[in-house]
């Protein structure tokens, strides 16, 4: 008793104790629950404005990245500018050609056309050449334009995914301490360790987020200081293609202002040839007259010594008066009868004098219409002149008959001689005027060239610095993508299962197109990824057609059993109509009705279980390929972010680096972007033969997953046609008493059925392929904007000036050696190369008369040992 | 007309030609009668080595196939030579075809060469 009644007040004051103490660890739990909530509170909130931070960091990024895009649409408008100024060029060079053609026909003179035609080709390979180096400078600048627009690009969704990364996992490993908390709250037994690992994790956070944004800080200060450089080196591109569209314009102005004078002064000297010629007809006519006077005036004095004569002997004899009147009537019959012919023979000779001209006049109108060319006009020039020193002697033989004619001599000589004194002086005066103008345009040509050259230094000088820039920047990159390789190459080889290295494979393969823009020899690794493509492509189609063919026939099994079934159940229906009376059918009823129901849930089962099955094996390879995935992405973020920390490192210290010692930094940076090239080619090789072998893995697997789909359909048709056999045994009792019972399923319910279940399966089916064809999709279309981008910039015109390039390299090559001398073909080209063609010069000829010269001594030879 | 004949003519021929210059020494340029003797030449050639050709088949009796084709060859593009008259303009055309012609004839010579032992 007394220890009963000592006991319980003990154990009511344990059972207190005990309270107090379950109480106040209660109290305890309660607290670190409630500091535990508001400390993940803080972190959520923290971890919110460090979200918001990278949210307004990366708009940043993509604004100004707009502002790139603006900038690359200005560039655009800048190249239609520059293919405006190549047409100038054409324009100058269809002008050159003209004025060239416009000498050839005027002139005539092979010198001259020499000259010229060297002045003017030296001007046309200036202008190719100026045309083609701010190309060429433009080219290079879109595509490095391209290579840095898509980098930061790049580098902003490689972060843009860590930052997905960083801000899930806090939330993940919240939410698994929560788990935990709420664990340990129902077991009482949390406390410190909690904390400890909240501040773990909010110290992970915090890390994440500052490396984040270093990174950020890093990469915003690089495309800053690229984008400065590239828009200074486009601005001086712009200011040197205004400056070269500028001058060539000025010198085919000069070009224009000399082919005018040259034409003007051969225009003069045509019309100065013309009265030259007119002058030389009147003085042939001049002459004619003399002649004709001439003999007139012989014949006359002829006479008039006759008529001395008698008229002498008339005054010395004095008689005969009669008949010496008769013989002077006689004489002066004779003299007049002698002047009539003479007159007439003169008047014939005029008569045919003037014919004699007319004819002449036609001719040399003809003459004249038929050369045109001034190299004829010149002969003729000359040969009047001939013909004017054999009449300057005639005349001087003149002179001694009679003085009358010296005045007439004297005149149209002089007249002449001043003529061709003028013509003379026009000549010169012209060719003098020529010889200028060719000599400035030579000057202004060789001033603008050196210019243009000087000018092309300087961009070279820029085109150096931004590759420098870019280099730098290309580095950092390939840096990162050694590390990324060398982990990947970890990852693949950890993987043994050859669906997880097939998907990793494929994961591979995107990141190697993504990488492949630091690539400066793209075409190789094109091809090959072009085979590869293409060979993926032949694959795809090739398990689609297998996978369609499988589902086709799937299709069309059931559906062919269900219309025989049908068939079979109108035969059946008619036959046992015949045999069975419905009072038979009272007994059997509800075995028949229980028949069927059964039959059909067996066959439901029965039909459901391959599908299910073929449906847990689809979903369950899904779900490997899945997981893979996931682990494979998740151990590339890993290792990204282990990679990006080491390219900031590399990056800020290569910076430095380039900033103390740039040229050597540039030069040990080129070497070390050569290693990185030839070790990602390495690389890349590799990993072209793993995904060849992947394919392959890959088409065993899909035709393993055709193989199950057909075996599983096999048993799915034997059970069908069970159903078929119940089907046409209860047929006439599932027609003539589902009026009557309250039977519900149907034939079209069953048909019903059978669509859902197919509908699954296709649909499952058509989520592998999605699934599976995914990263596919995503090479392919990398490898089409790739393409698209760095094809789009400069084609049009390249393409034009190579071809020009080439067709002149060819056809300035063609020639022969005969006798061992070289002599060339001058070559000719369609009209639209007009301002290519070529012309003999004078080597040209000359060669061709020593190999005359050789071939007639080799005929010798040959001749005399013949015995010739 | 006889070997020695038409190696007087080639002879002939040859001091017509004249040679030209980019310089001011005349004559200057290339005119028609240049062209003109050329094609003369490379008939009175052709015809001098066919001569010589048939000359050593009736020696020897034995033809050779490639001084044939090349003797067949510079006829066919002797067909194309033009004679450039006053006053027109000398193509780029009437150039080649003289060197189009003479290259077989060389080619031929030196096979007749060679067969004599030249």
């Amino acid at each position: 008793m007394s220890f009963t009644s000592s006991f319980i007040p003990l154990q009511s004051s344990l059972k207190s104790a005990v309270r107090r103490i379950y109480l106040r660890v209660l109290t305890d739990v309660a607290k670190t629950v409630d500091y535990t909530v508001k400390f993940e509170l803080k972190s959520v909130r923290d971890t919110a404005k460090a979200q918001e931070y990278i949210r307004r960091a990366v708009m940043k990024r993509l604004a100004d990245d707009m502002k790139a895009l603006d900038y690359i649409a200005s560039k655009t408008y800048f190249i239609r500018r520059l293919v405006d100024g190549i047409e100038v060029f054409d324009y100058i060079a269809t002008r050159t050609a003209f004025y060239r053609s416009a000498f050839d026909s005027f002139i005539g003179e092979h010198e001259l056309k020499s000259v010229r035609a060297r002045a003017i080709i030296d001007t046309v390979k200036a202008a190719d050449y100026t045309r083609r180096k701010p190309l060429k400078v433009v080219r290079d600048t879109g595509r490095a334009g391209d290579y840095t627009r898509k980098t930061p690009l790049k580098l902003i969704v490689d972060q843009s995914k860590v930052a997905d990364y960083t801000r899930k996992t806090p939330y993940k490993s919240i939410l698994d301490t929560v788990k935990n908390i709420d664990w340990h709250t129902r077991t009482a037994k949390f406390n410190i360790p909690i904390l400890d690992v909240c501040e773990a994790v909010d110290y992970m956070c915090r890390l994440s987020f500052k490396r984040f944004i270093d990174t950020c800080r890093a990469l915003d200060y690089t495309r800053t200081l690229t984008y400065k450089r590239l828009i200074d080196t486009c601005r001086a591109i712009d200011y040197t293609k205004k400056m070269s569209v500028k001058r060539l314009l000025d010198m085919s102005r000069a070009v224009e202002y000399v082919g005018k004078i040259a034409v003007k002064s051969i225009l003069d000297s045509g019309e100065t040839f013309d009265f030259i010629g007119w002058k030389a007809h009147y003085h042939k006519i001049l002459v004619d007259s003399v002649e004709a006077f001439d003999y007139i005036a012989t014949r006359t004095m002829f006479y008039k010594s006759i008529l001395d004569g008698f008229i002498g002997e008339h005054e010395v004899k004095g008689v005969r008066v009669k008949a010496i009147a008769d013989v002077m009537r006689v004489g002066d019959y004779t003299c007049k009868a002698a002047l009539k012919p003479i007159l007439e023979t003169v008047g014939a000779v005029d008569y045919s004098r003037l014919e004699a001209l007319k004819h002449l006049e036609e001719v040399c109108r003809a003459t004249d219409y038929a050369s045109k060319t001034s190299i004829k006009q010149l002969l003729d020039s000359a040969n009047v002149t001939d013909w004017y020193t054999r009449t300057v002697k005639f005349i001087v033989g003149l002179m001694d008959v009679s003085v009358t004619y010296d005045y007439v001599r004297r005149m149209p000589s002089k007249h002449l001689h001043d003529v061709y004194l003028g013509a003379d002086y026009t000549r010169i005066q012209t060719c003098k005027k020529l010889i200028d103008a060719i000599i400035g345009v030579d000057y202004t040509r060789r001033a603008t060239a050196k210019r243009l050259l000087d000018e092309c230094r300087g961009v070279d000088m820029s085109k150096i610095w931004m590759y420098k820039s870019l280099l730098d920047l290309a580095v950092g990159v390939d840096y990162t993508a050694r590390y990324t390789c060398k982990a990947l190459i970890d990852v693949a080889e950890a993987f043994d299962f050859i669906k997880l290295v097939a998907s990793f494979v494929r994961s591979v393969a995107d990141w190697l197109v993504g990488e492949h823009v630091v690539e400066r020899t793209p075409s190789l690794r094109l091809m090959d990824s072009t085979r590869t493509l293409d060979y993926t492509r032949r694959y795809i189609d090739k398990q689609f057609i297998e996978q369609i063919s499988s589902v086709d026939y799937a299709r069309k099994i059931p559906l062919k059993r269900l219309a025989d079934s049908v068939k079979s159940l109108d035969w059946h229906a008619v036959f046992t109509g015949r045999m069975v009376t419905l009072t038979d059918f009272a007994k059997p009823y509800d075995y028949v009705r229980r028949t069927p129901v059964k039959s059909l849930v067996d066959w439901v089962v029965g039909e459901h279980v391959p599908v299910r099955g073929v449906d847990k094996r689809l979903i369950d390879e899904v779900y490997g390929v899945d997981y893979t995935c996931r682990a494979v992405v998740k151990r590339l973020v890993d290792e990204a972010s282990i990679v990006d920390f080491s390219r900031i490192r590399v990056l800020k210290l290569l910076l430095d680096s380039a900033r103390v010692h740039e040229l050597r930094a540039v030069r040990e940076l080129g070497k070390f972007l050569l290693d990185q090239l030839r070790a990602l080619d390495y690389v890349e090789r590799i990993r072209l033969k793993e995904i060849f072998e992947a394919l392959k893995v890959n088409e065993m697997f899909a035709k393993d997953v055709a193989k199950r789909v057909l075996e599983a359909l096999t048993p799915a048709d034997y059970l069908r046609k069970t159903f078929e056999k119940s089907i046409i045994a209860d047929a006439e009792a599932w027609d003539r008493y589902s009026k009557v019972t309250s039977y519900h399923v149907s034939l079209h319910e069953v048909v019903e059925a059978y669509d859902v279940m197919k509908k699954d399966i296709l649909k499952v089916y058509r989520d592998y392929v999605v699934v599976r064809d995914a990263p596919y999709r995503r090479l392919i279309l990398s490898f089409i904007d790739r393409l698209v981008d760095e094809g789009g910039v400069a084609k049009i015109p390249s393409i034009r000036l190579r071809d020009k390039a080439v067709l002149r390299e060819i056809v300035s090559k063609v020639g022969f050696t005969v006798r061992d001398i070289y002599v060339r073909r001058a070559y000719t080209l369609p009209r639209e190369f007009k301002a290519l063609w070529d012309i003999i010069m004078a080597e040209d000829h000359n060669a061709k008369i020593d190999i005359a010269k050789a071939l007639l001594n080799a005929l010798k030879k040959v001749a005399e040992k013949l015995g010739e | 007309m006889s070997v020695s004949e038409l190696i007087m003519e080639l002879e002939m021929l040859i001091e017509k030609m004249e040679y030209v210059s980019n310089y001011p020494t005349p004559p200057y340029y290339v005119l028609a009668r240049h062209v003109n003797i050329f094609v003369d030449y490379c008939e009175k050639a052709l015809t001098t080595l066919e001569a010589l050709y048939e000359k050593y088949v009736s020696q020897t009796g034995r033809r050779i196939e490639k001084v044939e084709e090349m003797i067949k060859m510079a006829s066919a593009r002797l067909t194309l030579a033009r004679r450039v008259k006053y006053g027109d303009v000398a193509y780029s055309s009437d150039h080649n075809v003289i060197i189009d012609v003479l290259k077989p004839i060389d080619v031929a010579l030196r096979e007749l060469e060679k067969a004599l032992g030249i």
